[in-house]
């Protein structure tokens, strides 16, 4: 699942689609910087959280968790990341965590490109 | 005029009271549903509520009933409950048997005012808004001008949803809490019919 490229075939990012997270900033950079650290800085928590429900084989917080956390992946990108929430959310929801840990490790690969390719975008366009 | 954002997920809820501040207008927010309810208690300036559905504790349609209760005062008489946004990551078509989406079935038969999903189109927010706020009085509602046309596009919009459903048990439902609120109107006009007399 591990992605190093960040560039694909068809644009600049692999995950974000820059111009729509720009929109959602309204084109204001700073706001825009501000919603980007303010998500970085939630990341590790929600990952915790997601990782502490895994563990403990606690279904119904994964599901809750990893919906709250899809619904702002969402602004980002609704590639991989998104995708990976939306399996765990429906692996709480149905009791079915055998595989929980394997997507779990593919989405702390993924939210690191995602955070990479944020990074990115931010020195690119809040200079 | 004041538009409070609840959401338990911190950065959404930023995200958005931030985002509305930037639209120009006057916001605060709460990361549960019992918070929100003692907002809506002690600041009569709220009159638009924007929630996510799914939150530990109170949900958004539990918030949604509690405030229709909710007795709120100013000096010219009593304050009509809040309007409601409801947002959702959810998908209606996705998977019935889900209890989430039945929630969210139960905010449409309910009449929470508008449903959004995330994330959230931006013009359509801010048409939103902007369409509530104008029909929204400057103060309290006590009696003069009552907006009968959004409510009863609203009414209809519902029996539309509930037929393209094919659930029965919503339309007998709904049939029901018609006949309530017919039943009150009734009364009301009697009750004046009396006085008049």
């Amino acid at each position: 699942m591990m992605n190093t490229n960040t560039t694909s075939n068809t644009g600049q990012w692999r995950l974000i689609d820059g111009d729509r997270i720009l929109d959602m900033a309204m084109g204001d950079t700073e706001f825009l910087a501000e919603l980007i650290e303010l998500f970085m800085s939630t990341v590790p928590e929600q990952m915790c959280e997601i990782g502490l429900a895994i563990e403990r084989k606690q279904a119904e917080t994964l599901a809750i968790t990893a919906h709250g956390f899809k619904g702002t992946v969402a602004n980002y990108t609704r590639e991989e990341p998104f995708r990976l929430l939306q399996t765990l959310e429906d692996d709480g929801k149905s009791n079915q965590l055998q595989d929980a840990s394997i997507s779990y490790a593919a989405l702390e690969n993924e939210m690191q490109e995602l955070i990479s390719e944020l990074n990115m975008l931010m020195a690119q366009v809040c200079r | 005029m004041k538009i409070l954002v609840v959401d338990d997920v911190g950065y959404t809820c930023h995200f958005h009271a931030r985002l509305i501040e930037k639209f120009g207008y006057r916001c605060c927010s709460a990361t549960s549903g019992f918070e929100a309810l003692n907002l809506l208690k002690t600041d009569n300036d709220i009159n638009i509520v924007i929630t996510d559905l799914m939150m530990r504790g109170m949900d958004g349609v539990d918030l949604y009933k509690e405030a229709q209760h909710l007795e709120r005062f100013t000096d010219d008489g009593q304050l009509d409950p809040p309007q409601f946004i409801l947002m959702t990551a959810l998908r209606l078509e996705k998977n019935s048997n889900d209890k989430d989406v039945q929630r969210l079935k139960l905010a449409k038969e309910l009449g929470i005012d508008k449903i959004m999903f995330k994330p959230l189109d931006q013009d359509e927010l801010r048409e939103t808004l902007k369409d509530m706020l104008m029909g929204a009085p400057e103060g309290s509602i006590t009696s003069q001008t009552v907006d009968l046309y959004t409510p009863a596009q609203k009414i209809k919009d519902a029996v539309n949803d509930i037929i393209e459903s094919g659930n029965s048990t919503a339309a007998e439902q709904f049939i029901e809490c018609l006949n309530g609120e017919v039943h009150h109107l009734q009364e009301f006009l009697s009750k004046l019919e009396t006085v008049q007399n």
